[in-house]
């Protein structure tokens, strides 16, 4: 797959989305202007770029009209939300526009979708031997279905999003069952132990110990 | 319907009142104007030039003025011609009655001239005259005029030569005569075609003037009525308007 | 309308008032004149009568033929004057002192005792009556001259006084009618046509009142309202210049909170980003150690960016203590605090040039202005600051030949957060209040901050300061009241 351009001219926030999206095996290039985004797009070829409208110097909007004929899908990021900006995005050419301050989940979910539907990932993501299809909520594991239970789906989805960082058990705990914690946090262990016999994860499913569980990125 | 609302119809209503009885004022004032027309008495217009009070009560000054009045002060009636004989009869009683009461001496008293004689006679609103003429070589005239039936002689004339001094005493006696001397704003007068001779008063009471003139040609005396203003023409002086209204 | 029905029906009351009274009295007037010419014309006939009565009479003086002869010689007389029945034959009555009648031809309507009321009026008098629908004028006056005493009555039909009379006022009533009507339907056109520039002021005032605040009264009738007219319009200019003066503000104010939002937004980006990816699970210490140092910039960038929103909001709300500072340390001090400054600072000021300043914040101003004059890259390396000396102040300027700002950019090159190149001052961590807090702390001195670019060419900016002792620079007044907005 060929690399993301992440087109920011706050370097803060350009680390801020390669930290999110190179665990889940995007590479990541960063452009701090239009004109280096330019040249980089001249130099090479990408599966999206994700561009920043306010950029010093030239437009974000001047440098999609470039992007346009490459056929790369562009994502605005920018903290300018009015209706009209966000008309004018999508109507300049705009695959989608996420507004600042963005939960990095949202975009990482942003970007998977993305790549998706315009056939640049598969269909279903490959973790571990392990198909998963997230708008079917299908399980392979090398061909054959697995049957999982909503939470044991929804805790697999979970470390697969963040796979490569080291989870804390609430967290966990908070994103899988939200308001309706369990009593005990015996509850994520059981869970944890199903999934690894389930899935085969017995090695890439890590726990750390007085943390809480990693699954390993970059198969 | 708030306070102001009520006052202003109100006011409206009021106003629209006020102007209907002034539309209505004609009728209202008639109506009023004929009540009290029909109660009080009203006042006869004043007539210019009455006759004054003490003329009225002279019976004399007030028949002439009532002839003026009526017909003017002379009569204009036409001479009827008349009998001569019995006009002499006539015209002889007057000249007797003026002997009588001492205005014409006897002499001076006509004597009816002979030949052929003219008599005519007329009368008109209370005066009656008559007079004997002699056309001819001898002119000779007598006439007389007096208030009807049975009253004094306001005119005489005769052609008998007369002493002209005489005239004044004459005219004093016929004054008296005629029962003019109550009255005692007498005042000479000059009437037209007086010649020397002559005598003339006129009172502006009685509103009446007394003429005298005796000469060769003959006496001729009498009594009209004469307004102010003819008598003014006369030249009778004073304020003659007041004394007439008096 | 409703005055336009009182002007009409004024007029209509006072043409009532006035048809009413005037038709009153000229029908009296006619009337009286008839009337008088009616008793001139009676009492004459009725003397000459009378004359004629009398003379007809004379015999009657004598006392004796009086009694014998009386009644008959008075009919015989009396018949004689009147003549055979005709139309206009007087109508006459002869009647004793006592009131006894001897003879008449008086009409039958006339009552006995109106005659009586005439005799009792006397010879000066006469006495109107009404019989039977009709008036009559009654006279009667004694003879005089008779043996015993006599009067004569006589009578005369005046109704066509009355009928005229009557006439005259259904007439003036029907011509009143008529005048009202007429002069109704004129008073209402009239007093339309005069209240119209009260109506379309009425209008103006409503669509005035609704918003609109370009309505003007057009009145051109060249009276009072006319000026009403010019004032309204005059009132109209003084509302419509607050009105747009008040939504220049809230219009300003909300620029600010737009642009104030935005300006967190993409701290707020970076800090939750991060703070988020920290406590989702533990990173490894290379990230971690990323996540943390952007968490410190970020938390700096804000902590500074309030802080000047701090100040700048103290500069509004009140003013600062003036005193004799010497202008030549506020530069020093300035040029001390800049160590780093991508360009040499040449500083021009005579050494005893001394001005009211607050020492704290002229510095940060002049500091400002050395900042931004540096970013803008001069051609000549080169920024300058100074002092000139004027009559009554001092002006202190900062030149550069940088990149200028663009015409349609100076305008708004003092709002608060406002960037004429949104990407590079960010990166460059300024937060866009520097030229706002400048503007704000020279009108805390009493001046404004004039700023001349062209772009490409360079930039000044300078504000003037008072002299101690000295009377107020220019436009200071103004100034100072809006900085409280």
């Amino acid at each position: 797959m060929e690399p993301v351009l992440i087109v920011e001219d706050e370097a803060a926030i350009a680390d801020l989305i390669e930290l999110t999206l190179s665990p889940h095996g995007y590479v990541c290039r960063k452009a701090a202007s239009a004109e280096q985004a330019a040249d980089l797009l001249d130099a090479g070829r990408y599966s999206l770029v994700l561009l920043d409208v306010m950029l010093p110097g030239a437009d974000g909007f001047a440098l999609l009209d470039y992007i346009g004929p490459t056929g790369v899908p562009v994502i605005f990021v920018t903290a300018r939300t009015g209706v009209d900006d966000r008309v004018r995005g999508l109507r300049a050419g705009a695959y989608d526009y996420i507004a600042k301050p963005f939960a990095p989940a949202e975009l990482l979910a942003r970007v998977d979708g993305l790549m998706r539907r315009t056939g640049r990932l598969g269909p279903a993501l490959e973790v571990w031997g392990v198909q998963i299809d997230p708008e079917r909520h299908s399980v392979r594991r090398g061909g054959v279905p697995v049957r999982l239970r909503p939470r044991e789906y929804e805790l697999m989805m979970t470390l697969v999003r963040n796979r490569g960082i080291t989870m804390y058990r609430d967290v966990l705990l908070q994103q899988v069952w939200g308001a309706e914690e369990p009593e005990s946090s015996r509850t994520l262990d059981i869970h944890i132990s199903r999934l690894r016999s389930k899935l085969g994860w017995q090695h890439c499913l890590v726990s750390v110990p007085k943390v809480g569980y990693r699954l390993e990125g970059a198969p | 319907m708030t306070k102001r609302t009520v006052l202003r119809r109100l006011c409206a209503a009021v106003v629209a009142c006020a102007c209907a009885a002034c539309l209505a004022l004609p009728c209202a004032a008639s109506a009023a104007a004929d009540a009290r027309l029909l109660s009080a008495a009203a006042v006869r217009p004043e007539v210019p030039g009455a006759l004054s009070s003490r003329g009225r009560a002279l019976d004399t000054a007030y028949a002439l003025y009532r002839k003026r009045q009526l017909s003017g002060a002379a009569v204009t009636a036409a001479q009827q011609p008349a009998e001569a004989g019995e006009t002499a009869v006539l015209l002889c009683e007057k000249a007797q009655a003026l002997v009588d009461a001492g205005v014409l001496d006897a002499q001076t008293a006509p004597a009816l001239p002979d030949g052929a004689l003219w008599a005519t006679q007329c009368a008109q609103d209370g005066l009656a005259e008559a007079a004997l003429m002699q056309c001819g070589q001898a002119a000779a005239l007598v006439s007389a005029q007096w208030l009807e039936p049975g009253g004094p002689v306001t005119a005489f004339a005769t052609s008998t030569p007369a002493h002209s001094e005489e005239a004044d005493e004459m005219l004093r006696a016929y004054r008296t005569y005629l029962g003019l001397d109550a009255l005692d704003d007498w005042q000479p007068v000059a009437p037209d075609g007086f010649s020397d001779g002559g005598a003339a008063l006129w009172s502006a009471e009685g509103q009446v003037y007394v003429y005298c003139t005796a000469g060769p040609d003959g006496v001729r005396l009498g009594a009209a009525s004469l307004s102010p203003q003819e008598a003014a023409q006369y030249g009778a002086a004073g304020n003659i308007s007041e004394k007439a209204a008096g | 309308m409703k005055f336009a029905v009182k002007i009409a029906a004024a007029t209509m009351a006072l043409l009532c008032v006035t048809l009413g009274a005037g038709g009153a009295h000229s029908v009296r007037q006619n009337f009286a004149a008839a009337r008088s010419a009616a008793l001139n014309s009676c009492a004459a006939e009725h003397r000459n009568l009378c004359f004629s009565m009398e003379t007809a009479l004379a015999d009657g003086r004598d006392a004796q033929s009086a009694a014998l002869l009386a009644s008959p010689a008075i009919a015989a007389a009396a018949q004689e004057l009147t003549g055979p029945v005709r139309e206009n034959a007087p109508m006459l009555a002869a009647l004793t002192q006592e009131g006894s009648v001897l003879w008449a031809t008086l009409p039958v309507q006339v009552p006995y005792a109106e005659v009586r009321r005439a005799m009792d009026a006397g010879e000066t008098g006469a006495v109107y009556c009404r019989a039977d629908g009709r008036y009559w004028l009654l006279m009667a006056t004694p003879l005089q001259g008779q043996a015993r005493p006599l009067w004569l009555a006589q009578a005369w039909d005046v109704s066509h006084l009355f009928t005229e009379r009557d006439r005259q006022v259904r007439q003036q009533l029907l011509l009143s009618a008529a005048a009202l009507a007429a002069a109704g339907a004129a008073a209402a056109a009239v007093s339309v046509w005069l209240t119209r520039p009260l109506r379309a002021l009425d209008e103006a005032a409503r669509a005035l009142a609704a918003g609109d605040g370009h309505v003007r009264a057009q009145v051109a009738s060249g009276d009072e309202l006319e000026s009403l007219g010019e004032s309204f319009n005059r009132m109209a200019d003084a509302i419509g210049g607050q009105m747009e003066a008040l939504r220049a503000e809230s219009a300003r104010q909300k620029r600010f909170v737009a642009a104030f939002s935005h300006e967190l937004k993409t701290p707020m980006t970076t800090l939750l980003g991060y703070a988020s990816m920290l406590r989702q699970g533990q990173l490894a210490p290379q990230a971690q150690q990323t996540a943390a140092g952007h968490l410190y910039r970020e938390a700096a960038r804000l902590e500074a960016l309030s802080g000047q929103l701090l100040r700048l909001m103290g500069l509004e709300a009140g003013g600062c203590a003036l005193e004799e500072t010497s202008l030549p340390a506020v530069l020093h001090a300035a040029a001390d605090s800049l160590p780093d400054l991508p360009a040499q600072l040449c500083l021009a000021c005579p050494r005893d040039a001394r001005a009211l300043a607050n020492a704290p914040l002229l510095i940060d101003l002049v500091r400002n202005l050395v900042l931004n004059a540096a970013a803008a890259s001069p051609c000549d390396g080169k920024v300058r600051v100074g002092c000139t000396e004027e009559s009554a102040a001092w002006t202190l300027w900062v030149e550069d030949k940088g990149r200028g700002i663009p015409a349609e950019a100076l305008a708004h090159v003092t709002e608060p957060f406002y960037r004429v190149d949104a990407g590079r001052a960010r990166s460059a961590g300024g937060a866009g209040l520097g030229l706002a807090l400048c503007r704000q702390i020279a009108q805390a001195h009493g001046s404004e901050l004039h700023i001349e670019s062209r772009a490409g060419c360079g930039t000044r900016v300078w504000l003037t300061l008072k002299k101690p002792g000295a009377g107020t620079p220019e436009g200071e007044e103004t100034a100072r009241g809006e900085a409280g907005a």
